[in-house]
């Protein structure tokens, strides 16, 4: 919400405090100030008389004007369609300074001019050309307009939190400023006079629980025109477009007094005002030209024949007023904060009104309200405000009286606030609060409605005391101090671990398009959507991690990076159904392209992707102290059918490693290849419990031996197997590692060739070679038998 | 018969002149080998008369003692001379890059997360954390978010089904704790949260963490002492901090917290917008609505709450200026940290 502090000085004294001040202190009060914006004086420039207006003689879109300003008369060369003899209009004189020219005397086709009649958006305050301002008749001319245009101000952004309402308007940050500098505040009035008069329409309210209260004002006989000038002025600086004087007024003591209210025009009233609950389907064409649909759950003010307004939310078109309007018909009421706020959601349909009812009003103040608002029609558009009682309160409104210790503030704040300080602090709010037995009993203001119990008290009480002289101190808590959760400490020791190994760590957005996310796992059943998402790119959350490393890698091959290895930790969230909370999982995946070293002079470059990875994997199974195995898998269709494995961790399958297929990669336009790998961290952390459990072993300290063995097989035999069943030939077998794998013409069709060595060692002694020699045979004898192998 | 000791030779000067290992070895080999010249003056001792052996003898050893003495030096001389040969030779550019074991990195928001972990943990605070993908009563309701309140709008909520969204903040944390656990409760809750809302200043999802304390008698003093613990030991401790009326359904007195600014100590900068003071964090005293919907007793419990965005942490602490970098994952970012 905008206001201008000197709308603000209206009703307080701000002599001696600068915008600053003001603007700190109530920020440090809880209104925040976010933004100021300030108007400006303009040198040079008068209010001025327009004598005549004749033809440039050389430009047929130019006139020429003299002008006075009561003691000398300007020859001005205009351009402004609207101009005309007898206006009193904003001269520029030579030497003014406007937001984007400076005057000075010109030639303008060869006639002199001697300043510039001024548009509204020439002086900076709105950005409509439709020509100069015309002030009203009565303008005093020679005058700075400067005070006539309402500049020399500075407007306030103010962030008001949802349980302030009461600061959604002047008087109500005015109250706050009365508080806070100790000054007086001197409230608006004026006198409502009313006269006898005929009134013709009635007002029955059908649904007093979203409409208690409902009071009419009529005016008659008004003139609609333009609103002077002070008024427009207060509007602009508000951030409101000035219409015409009666909705002006509206929109000023909606901005005044936080209190909605709507001018119908009496005439177009059939019968009476009717509030009463919308027809199912029933239509209204709203003040922005729309066409809603309503339902029986909306309020609407209507009329014998049709809705005329959505309550508390926005008029409709047909009963509005207009230039031709003569009486008028004002809605000064109060309608059900919840009821506004159902209606405005199921129409996606704001106003200030709508706003301001949702937060609540000053329900106490709209018969005054009424009156003055009446009476501000009165001055500014004439008419007769006709003294008959329309309208009323249905159901009695009030707030509750609170009940608040002072030992129990004090209790909660930490402070040692006397209860006759609290009882002024309160009182400076206008919140009426006496002691009676040791308690504080407030009756709050009927525009304070969110004092509702001993913490609103509290609060009140922190607030003026000042959150700033409250005492700092540390919570003592008898409680034991807690170990760091085992998945905390896992990813912790991981990323610290893949870090040492040269890995990035990427976080992304937990979801993903639908379409992307099915190249890799079209089972969307599982798949939780947003109903509301960013884009359709950010739709559904991933149910797997790596898709969102591949963009990764794309956004930095587009930067010239070529050496890529990302990783991510995060969860991934399959849904059971859609009313229900989903399955949440943490992942790890990991993605790499381009050479695992970058470019070094010592040739050490050329790595082979897929296992460099895989090797990172073990050191993080090796780590964790789980039993892992990998198995080749032609299970996924986005990876190589021969570059892919399972990964097992204690037997359980936990996720894969893969070479990314061509196809996905061609179809992802990524330029090369890519091995992917991704897995649940559960089992890894689940076994991180076992650690604390696990005994050492004993080992040999006798020397240890090793033999090298090299074997033709099958070619689909996988060496892990090989070397699993070489291991379990022999206890005294500690070890045995593959240091050569090929596979070549000369060692016959589908086969190939490994070589390993064989660690060897006793736990009581040295081992004999003839000992050695007969584990030896014993494993090729069971590899003879087992993988039909030959010894090469 | 006399020993003709000429027939020695002058190896002194042949020592001196050898200037490598393979010339001093044939020089000891002249002299001392088998029919070097020294060993052969001892097999003419045995033709010399009883009574001259033993003086003669001396005299012998001492001359191979004398050819041995300066042979050592001369050896070790050369040995040196060719080591310090071989040493220059062996030179290496030794500003070439290492092997390339380079470092990784985290992500700058692990980095922030652990620091608030390890600063909060050690100060006796339990690590909670809850689902990313939760209800209404836990996210909302039981916060003092009614359907019906305004409040709701103050954040741009990701709907899965009408009662089922992507957390908005942390805070649900604090709901579920609290129905789990009796106080005393002390905890810190960090983790993602999501909100639609996409610019310059705020991504779709960001990292938020949430504290809470819960016992008899803990005050708002308290909470002031909580949250200066954290700025002086993740910012330093000169940090004034200032903490400014606000709202939050969930929390009442309400507070927003600012402290001085990082970047410009408090003197005003771009980064502060001349204020001075940089907004770090919400909190408040536990509302006692909230201690309502969790079935603890608001009589006799009372507690705090303060929530903040790590991204934020991590803006301020690195000088970052587009929050949206951390989602990018460009690794030249990355590498940064």
């Amino acid at each position: 919400m905008k206001i201008s502090v000197n709308w603000l000085s209206d009703y307080i004294d701000l002599t001696n405090i600068s915008v600053k001040e003001l603007s700190d202190r109530l920020t440090g009060a809880g209104l925040e100030i976010e933004g100021r914006h300030d108007i400006e004086r303009i040198n040079n420039i008068v209010t001025a008389k327009v004598l005549t207006k004749e033809k440039h003689p050389n430009a047929d879109k130019l006139n020429l004007c003299k002008v006075s300003d009561g003691s000398n008369e300007y020859q001005i060369v205009c351009g402004a369609p609207n101009v005309e003899a007898g206006q009193i209009v904003v001269l520029a004189k030579i030497g003014a300074t406007l937001p984007q020219i400076t005057i000075k005397e010109a030639k303008i086709r060869d006639v002199l001019s001697q300043g510039m009649l001024c548009s509204s958006s020439e002086l900076g305050l709105d950005d409509t050309a439709a020509g100069i301002i015309v002030l009203p008749a009565d303008t005093k001319i020679g005058a700075d307009a400067n005070d006539v245009l309402g500049f020399g101000d500075s407007v306030l952004e103010l962030n008001v939190t949802p349980n302030r309402p009461d600061w959604l308007c002047a008087v109500g940050v005015a109250r706050e400023v009365s508080a806070l500098f100790n000054k007086p505040i001197r409230l608006p009035k004026l006198e409502c006079k009313k006269t006898k008069g005929e009134v013709d329409k009635y007002i029955k309210v059908e649904d007093t629980d979203k409409c208690p209260a409902y009071h009419a004002r009529v005016i008659k006989d008004v003139k609609v025109g333009v609103s002077p000038l002070w008024l427009q002025n207060r509007l602009r600086a508000a951030g409101l477009r000035p219409i015409n004087n009666i909705v002006d007024v509206t929109n000023y003591v909606l901005l005044e007094f936080s209190q909605p209210m709507h001018a119908f025009d009496y005439d177009k009233l059939n019968g009476g005002i009717i509030v009463r609950n919308a027809k199912d389907g029933e239509e209204i064409t709203t003040l922005d030209g729309k066409e809603r649909k309503l339902d029986k759950d909306m309020l609407v003010i209507a009329d014998e024949k049709k809705a005329l307004a959505i309550a508390g939310v926005m008029g409709g078109l047909d009963s509005s007023v207009t230039d031709d309007t003569k009486n008028i018909l004002l809605e000064i009421a109060y309608f059900s904060p919840n009821h506004v706020r159902r209606t405005s959601k199921k129409l996606s349909l704001a106003s200030d009104s709508s706003y301001r009812y949702e937060r609540g009003i000053d329900f106490g103040a709209c018969v005054a309200v009424a009156d003055y608002a009446a009476a501000l029609i009165q001055k500014v558009a004439g008419g007769e405000i006709i003294d008959v009682s329309l309208g009323g309160e249905f159901k009695k409104l009030s707030l509750k009286n609170v009940t608040s210790e002072p030992s129990e503030i004090n209790k909660l704040l930490g402070t040692d606030i006397k209860a006759e300080q609290m009882l002024t602090y309160l009182n400076s709010l206008h919140i009426e609060s006496r002691l009676e037995g040791g308690k504080i009993i407030s009756t709050p203001p009927t525009f304070r409605v969110d004092i509702e119990r001993e913490s609103d008290i509290a609060e009140e009480v922190a607030r003026l005391f000042g959150y700033n002289n409250i005492e700092t101190t540390i919570p003592c808590l008898d409680i034991d101090p807690e170990q760091l959760p085992l998945n905390y400490k896992f990813a912790k020791s991981v990323r610290e671990r893949l870090e040492a190994l040269g890995f990035n760590e990427a976080i992304n957005y937990s979801f993903l398009g639908a379409d992307y996310l099915k190249i890799f796992d079209n089972d969307d059943k599982k798949y939780v959507k947003l109903l509301n998402p960013i884009s359709q790119d950010m739709a559904v959350m991933r149910v797997l991690i790596f898709p969102s490393l591949l963009k990764n890698i794309e956004t930095n091959w587009n930067q010239s990076v070529r050496s890529i290895k990302l990783y991510e930790i995060a969860a991934v969230y399959n849904s059971i159904s859609k009313e229900k909370l989903a399955i949440e999982k943490e992942h790890i995946a990991f993605a790499v392209m381009g050479k695992f070293f970058p470019i070094h002079w010592s040739k050490q470059s050329e790595v082979d992707n897929f296992f460099y990875l895989k090797g990172v994997l073990e050191n993080i199974f090796q780590s964790a102290h789980v039993d892992y195995r990998f198995e080749r898998s032609a299970a996924y269709d986005y990876l190589h059918p021969k570059r892919a494995a399972d990964i097992f961790v204690n037997d359980k399958k936990i996720g894969f490693i893969g070479e990314l297929h061509p196809l996905v990669l061609e179809k992802l336009g990524l330029k090369e290849k890519v091995i992917v790998a991704e897995m649940q961290t559960e089992e890894l952390i689940a076994d991180v419990k076992l650690i604390i459990q696990k005994k050492y072993k004993k080992f040999s300290r006798f020397q240890s031996a090793e033999r090298d063995m090299s074997i033709v097989i099958a070619d689909d035999i996988d060496s892990y197997n090989v070397l699993s069943e070489v291991i379990k030939t022999d206890v005294r077998i500690i070890d045995a590692q593959i240091f050569d794998n090929y596979k070549s013409d000369t060692l016959g069709e589908n086969t190939k060739s490994i070589a390993y060595r064989v660690q060897l060692a006793d736990m009581n002694k040295t081992l004999e070679d003839d000992e050695i020699n007969t584990i030896m045979d014993n494993v090729l004898k069971m590899l003879q038998t087992k993988f039909s192998a030959r010894l090469r | 018969m006399a020993i003709n000791f000429d027939t020695v030779g002058d190896f002194k000067s042949e020592l001196l002149a050898a200037d490598n290992s393979t010339i001093l070895q044939e020089i000891k080999i002249k002299y001392l080998g088998k029919k070097g010249t020294i060993s052969l003056l001892n097999k003419e001792l045995g033709s010399v008369a009883p009574e001259e052996r033993k003086e003669l003898g001396e005299k012998i050893t001492a001359i191979r003692i004398n050819f041995e003495t300066l042979y050592e030096d001369r050896l070790n001389d050369i040995k040196k001379r060719e080591l310090d040969k071989k040493l220059e030779t062996d030179s290496i550019d030794v500003t070439l890059s290492g092997y390339p074991f380079f470092k990784g990195s985290k992500h700058p928001i692990s980095l922030v997360y652990d620091e608030v972990v390890e600063i909060f943990s050690a100060a006796g605070y339990a690590i909670a954390t809850g689902p990313e993908i939760e209800d209404d009563f836990h996210n909302f309701e039981a916060l003092n978010i009614p359907k019906t309140h305004p409040s709701r709008d103050m954040q741009d909520t990701f709907y899965i089904h009408d009662d089922i969204v992507l957390r908005t903040h942390t805070s649900p944390v604090q709901i579920r704790t609290m129905q789990n656990q009796k106080p005393p409760i002390k905890i810190i809750a960090p983790g993602k949260t999501y909100r639609a809302d996409y610019d310059v200043t705020h991504t779709p999802m960001f990292h938020q963490v949430e504290g809470l304390v819960v016992d008899k008698n803990i005050t708002f003093a308290d909470l002031k002492g909580a949250l200066r613990l954290f700025v002086s030991k993740f910012f330093g401790n000169d940090l004034p901090i200032r903490l400014r009326p606000s709202y939050f359904p969930f929390t009442e007195p309400s507070a927003e917290v600012d402290m001085g600014c990082v970047h410009c100590g408090g003197k005003g900068c771009r980064m502060c917008k001349g204020t001075g003071f940089i907004e770090i964090a919400g909190c408040g005293m536990v509302a006692p609505a909230v201690f309502d919907a969790v079935g603890i007793d608001s009589k006799v419990y009372s507690g705090f709450a303060f929530g903040m965005g790590l991204e934020r942490m991590a803006l301020l602490k690195y000088g970052i200026e587009d929050i949206r970098l951390f989602y990018e994952n460009s690794l030249k970012f990355l590498k940064q940290f």
